[in-house]
């Protein structure tokens, strides 16, 4: 009750003064969530790295002498007469088997290192696009629609940070300004803008923390495969020049050998912390502006042109290696 | 009158951190452990000794996968202290393992035997309280 008085009283004020129009925070809003769809991609990116890296790793050792890659027995499905497959397990994890021993000493089967990262960077870009809606919102209905959607997202990033379930509220939408247009739809949307960054602001503190910590242990796993990858293709090498393999042969291993190396350096130095500290920082700043009207928009831009600046480095940097 | 079961000690949540910090100091040695394999690796190549540089090469790939396990870990559900404590015990031990083997390198056959030991202790501490992916 408190939250609608509060609103129809500044709405009130804005009709009655006719002053400036709230700011719309518009660009900002885009240029965080496209920083937040760039991040979201960058995990994307590294977990489908860290999976081609997993299984190269696994497959190496396979390769190597004395071991087999087995394709388990159970890798199909009995019908049972009807066409219908029964409930036999299915097994298709490949295995390693040494040929020694007959022993299956690894089953490849792959498991993130960091199973809810996409998942959390994910309902960071549901959440943004909402922001986007409500900047963009045409009327009241687009308004209302918006928010719901940001709504939604909070509620998911609320669970997946902190594991309680709760659905977020920002105050409904004042029955004065159902047919609100003009100031009084910049006012209206200004609020609920405000509203719902003001909610999310320590979940997405939380959220930048456990991404940060997330892309650390990505970097660290995957620089431990890979780096290992190269040691057993240095050996390759070496092997090919002893057996007097031709040259272009040697030539080819050699080069992806050194290019392998140079792109590992470059991913293992890195930097996964800064553009979540910068995440939190731009967030902040958006919530700064809007709390505080009389701060320039254009403080809360610079920090939000920062975050896209190091989401930018961090993209390029985790570029995936081989 | 039903048969008396004897009540198992419960796990507390001081082992399960307690063992949760041996694993990941555990990791944390490995990688160094890695390094060292891989440095004498380097060595053998340079030697021309490929036969070294192989044996090496599978501990080192070994010493990986485990390293990959240990950094996903995921404990298994361990409702009995006492084992609970055996495994505790059983990193410890891997870990003092660790810093004898890359202290102690006087000869490669000797290191690698011990790095192999390591590996295969570590194996089964990893079988009996990870989730093993």
């Amino acid at each position: 009750m408190r939250g609608v008085t509060v609103t129809v009283i500044s709405l009130l004020s804005v009709a009655m003064t006719g002053c400036a129009t709230a700011p719309s925070y518009q660009k900002q809003v885009s240029d965080l969530s496209d920083a937040f769809s760039k991040m979201k991609s960058s995990f994307d990116a590294l977990a489908e790295d860290e999976r081609q890296t997993f299984v190269s790793l696994r497959t190496k050792k396979g390769l190597r002498e004395g071991y087999l890659i087995l394709i388990p027995d159970k890798c199909y499905q009995e019908a049972n007469g009807r066409g219908r497959p029964t409930t036999s397990p299915f097994d298709c994890r490949p295995q390693i088997v040494s040929k020694a021993t007959r022993e299956v000493v690894r089953t490849i089967e792959f498991s993130s290192v960091v199973p809810n990262a996409t998942r959390l960077a994910g309902i960071i870009v549901d959440y943004a696009a909402g922001l986007v809606s409500i900047t963009q919102s045409k009327d009241i209905a687009d308004l209302k629609d918006a928010v719901g959607k940001a709504g939604a997202a909070i509620s998911k990033l609320q669970s997946d940070v902190t594991g309680a379930s709760t659905s977020a509220s920002f105050g409904a939408i004042t029955g004065f300004a159902t047919f609100a247009i003009g100031k009084l739809l910049d006012a209206e949307r200004f609020e609920l803008l405000k509203g719902v960054v003001e909610s999310a602001d320590p979940l997405v503190a939380d959220a930048a923390n456990l991404l940060s910590r997330d892309a650390l242990k990505f970097q660290k796993s995957l620089v431990a495969q890979k780096s290992e990858l190269l040691s057993l293709d240095n050996t390759q090498l070496e092997h090919l020049r002893n057996e007097n393999a031709d040259q272009a042969t040697i030539a080819k291993a050699a080069d992806s050998l050194v290019a392998s190396a140079v792109a590992l350096e470059q991913f293992a130095r890195t930097d996964v912390i800064s553009p979540f500290k910068k995440m939190r920082e731009a967030h902040g700043a958006l919530l700064g502006g809007l709390r505080n009207p009389q701060i320039p928009p254009e403080v809360a831009f610079r920090q939000i042109s920062e975050f896209v600046d190091q989401i930018d480095k961090l993209r390029k940097g985790l570029e995936p290696t081989k | 009158m039903g048969k008396k079961h004897k009540k198992k000690p419960t796990v507390d949540s001081k082992d399960r951190g307690q063992l949760s910090i041996q694993i990941d100091i555990c990791a944390d040695k490995l990688s160094e452990l890695i390094g060292v394999v891989r440095k004498q690796k380097n060595e053998a190549l340079v030697r021309g000794d490929l036969v070294e540089a192989d044996r090496l090469d599978d501990l080192s790939l070994d010493l990986t996968d485990q390293y990959a396990v240990l950094i996903r870990h995921q404990l298994q559900q361990i409702d009995n202290s006492t084992l609970m404590r055996k495994t505790i015990r059983g990193f410890a031990g891997v870990n003092g393992k660790i810093d004898s083997a890359i202290k102690e390198i006087k000869e490669l056959t000797a290191f690698a035997n011990a790095v192999a030991s390591i590996a295969a202790i570590l194996d089964k501490l990893i079988t009996s309280s990870l989730v093993k992916i």
